[in-house]
């Protein structure tokens, strides 16, 4: 039995040895159009097809380079990535990750990613929507993804509804504004909400918009637990009188019933990212012309009307150098490209990364959709102005459940909300290795 | 006859259970090894290093471990009595109750053990749903509509209906397979006796399965403790953590947060809490087996 527990004492203190995992690729090779090799590309839905769509222009420089697009499914993929990445084996070559998710992965997973820094053209990263390229770089500086698509958040509001119970939409600043016509709207017409998104559960849609426009985020800038901010504090407020008070918001928890609230005209307004374009398009054709966009309302006494939800990156796991350098190739054709980032923004309604792509002629022409509007201008404006979320972390995870936890004691509760914040910040402290920059 | 010295004969033995000693080690001696050396280590941007007890500090005073805890214990305490006896009445009833169809009732109380759990999940989630057609029998008694997956309560009580409908069956499927083996003389002598049903069960098909009731006891414990799909796919944990689990919580910290050593942490806490519970249910339940 001694023998037994040795073996095992054994096994125990060699299991304890300091681990690090192999480095992936740190230099690649020049490649040309006799490059003859074959990447993988893991991404999901729209995006998927979408990004299906470039191959061919990149084949034109590439022929001998065969590219395997796989959608993966959006459930469970961040599951996935972590199998394989924390394994090392079947990575794909690049993979699709939502742009809130990089930070888990740059800090979780940092040599298995590929250093994009100096991959392309000097200065590429200046022409990237600021926001999102700051989750794009990891704590100590490397540039581990390559900004896509982007989520400015937008007012969208049913133009003829709004002159119907007599509002001008222009007169919507900011949030008490917009409390003030939810309410006059609802007395007009009784049977509809002001606006729709998962009132219970979902802090993406209100709060966090708040809190982005005031430039405040669940971590502050020196990476401390920010979640009761005295700003925060004021915007969960405005979040649980809409909901709670004035009963302004029709919940929608999933994904379908946000949709069939569009479809079935139950609300006057979406505050969402503007990527909601492409869903307008494909399941309310026949509203064409009564919908318009607009800035999101600022915080009162706040000037921001700046709010991000969504966006997505590709970053290079490859472990071969000359697959990085398909895989970076690859990637520049496809996002450092405004033709491209034209055609998925036309054809799948992904909300370009690249700025220049706006400089072209097809994005500054009026949508028919909109009657007319010039809807990049707005999404122009909003990414513009929209503030940077510097704060690094691997445990989003545990300071998401806990920021929905105090959203939903706010939002399913009359509890005092200055405790629930202190007291979601203390437990955050606790279950993680953040400190609380407000005590 | 003399016998042929064969000078490595006595590793013959070995060689036999050297392959289930091989797969036993793989499988589980070496992953639980590393489960306890993970638990003592930290990780930083891929680097593992020695943490000594900063893992275990952080877990006592974790408070979603602790409520995450609470919600197992729960369900527990709740959840694992009421399908014990629902199952113990089913499997009472195919045996002495009904004389007919008793392969047809067998099968329809075994079926939901055998149905994936997202597709039940889904179904479930369609029956509770604000507008759904639980409420709606609700309101026919003039009960207002319960926010079955947006209050605390009410969560716990749709994740523990699910629970109690997807193992009452496979429990009962055990309890009457142990019926099977009571001696009919032990029945031919208590209907002599004049002994009804009730006295019937609790005198003599409740002793003779008790070992199995036990041993559904601790699987069931045991269960319970892991929990994860319930509360993943129904309530993903919320609201306000009330329907986590220490399951979902490891699969939290592993999968969403890559914090795989304090993952480790909370796999050998429950390793911990089970022992000490299944200690108490052997200590309770098991004391007249001596």
């Amino acid at each position: 039995m001694k023998k037994v527990f040795l073996i095992l004492f054994l096994v125990f203190i060699a299991s304890c040895n300091k681990k690090t995992e192999k480095v992936a690729v740190t230099e690649v090779p020049e490649i040309d159009s006799s490059t003859q090799t074959e990447i993988l590309i893991w991404s999901w839905d729209v995006a998927a097809k979408g990004i299906a769509e470039t191959v061919a222009s990149f084949n034109e420089k590439y022929p001998n380079i065969k590219v395997n697009i796989v959608d993966i499914g959006y459930t469970g993929h961040k599951e996935k990535y972590s199998v394989v990445l924390r394994s090392g084996e079947a990575m794909p070559d690049i993979f699709m990750l939502e742009t809130a998710n990089v930070s888990d992965f740059a800090e979780g997973f940092p040599n298995r990613l590929y250093n994009v820094k100096d991959s392309f053209y000097e200065d590429w990263a200046k022409d990237m929507d600021p926001s999102q390229m700051a989750y794009s770089t990891d704590s100590v500086g490397r540039i581990i993804a390559v900004p896509w698509d982007t989520g400015p958040v937008v007012l969208f509001y049913r133009e003829d509804l709004l002159k119907e119970a007599g509002i001008d939409p222009s007169t919507i600043v900011d949030w008490n504004d917009f409390i003030e016509a939810g309410k006059k709207f609802q007395e007009v017409m009784p049977d509809k909400k002001m606006v729709a998104y998962p009132h219970t559960k979902n802090a993406a849609y209100s709060w966090d918009n708040m809190n982005t426009s005031m430039g405040v985020f669940p971590l502050d800038e020196n990476n401390e637990i920010a979640i009761n901010d005295p700003r925060s504090l004021e915007a969960l407020e405005l979040v649980r009188q809409m909901v709670r008070k004035d009963n302004l918001v029709y919940d929608a928890p999933t994904w379908d019933t946000l949709v069939r609230s569009l479809v079935d005209e139950r609300v006057a307004t979406f505050i969402i990212g503007g990527w909601w374009i492409g869903t307008l398009l494909d399941e309310a054709p026949e509203q064409a012309g009564k919908w318009k966009i607009m800035l999101m309302p600022s915080m009162p006494g706040h000037e921001g009307h700046s709010g991000s939800q969504g966006g997505s990156t590709l970053l290079v796991s490859s472990e071969d150098p000359v697959k990085t350098a398909a895989s970076l190739a690859f990637i520049e054709n496809a996002l450092l490209n405004s033709e491209n980032q034209i055609m998925m923004y036309e054809n799948y309604g992904l909300i370009p990364s690249y700025l220049p792509s706006y400089e072209d002629k097809r994005m500054q022409v009026g949508n028919e959709y909109y009657g007319g509007q010039v809807i990049t201008e707005v999404f122009q404006s909003v990414i513009a102005n929209m503030p940077p979320d510097t704060s690094k972390t691997v445990e989003n995870a545990v300071l998401n459940n806990l920021h929905t936890v105090a959203y939903e004691y706010a939002t399913t509760t009359d509890e005092d909300l200055k405790k629930i914040l202190d007291d979601i910040a203390l437990q955050m402290e606790q279950s993680t290795s953040h400190k609380r920059a407000f005590k | 006859m003399k016998k042929k010295w064969r000078p490595y004969s006595f590793l013959t033995p070995y060689s036999f259970i050297l392959p289930s000693l091989i797969l036993l080690f793989v499988f589980n001696i070496y992953p639980i090894v590393q489960t306890i050396a993970l638990s003592f280590m930290k990780i930083e941007r891929g680097v593992f290093s020695f943490a000594g007890i900063d893992n275990y500090a952080r877990l006592l005073s974790d408070k979603i471990f602790w409520k995450a805890l609470f919600n197992s214990l729960i369900y527990l305490v709740i959840q694992v009595p009421i399908m014990t006896v629902l199952s113990f009445l089913l499997a009472v009833l195919l045996y002495k109750g009904i004389k007919h169809l008793k392969g047809i009732f067998r099968s329809i109380f075994f079926i939901p053990t055998v149905v994936e759990a997202v597709a039940y999940s889904l179904i479930f989630l369609l029956l509770f749903q604000d507008e759904g057609i639980v409420n709606y029998i609700l309101s026919l008694v003039n009960i207002d509509a319960i926010l079955w997956t947006k209050s605390p309560w009410p969560a716990r009580i749709l994740v523990m209906t699910v629970m109690t409908w997807r193992w009452t069956g496979y429990n009962m499927v055990m309890f009457l397979a142990s019926c099977q083996s009571i001696p009919e003389d032990l029945f031919e002598a208590a209907k002599l006796d004049g002994a009804n049903i009730w006295q019937i069960s609790w005198n003599i098909i409740f002793p003779q399965v008790k070992p199995v009731v036990l041993f559904s006891v601790i699987m069931s414990t045991i269960g319970t403790l892991n929990l994860f799909s319930e509360p993943y796919l129904l309530t993903g944990g919320g609201p306000i953590n009330s329907t986590m689990s220490l399951g979902l919580y490891v699969y939290r910290q592993a999968f969403s947060s890559f914090n795989t050593t304090y993952a480790s942490t909370i796999s050998i806490a429950i390793v911990i809490v089970v022992a000490v519970i299944t200690r108490l249910q052997f200590l309770i339940g098991g004391k007249d087996e001596k």
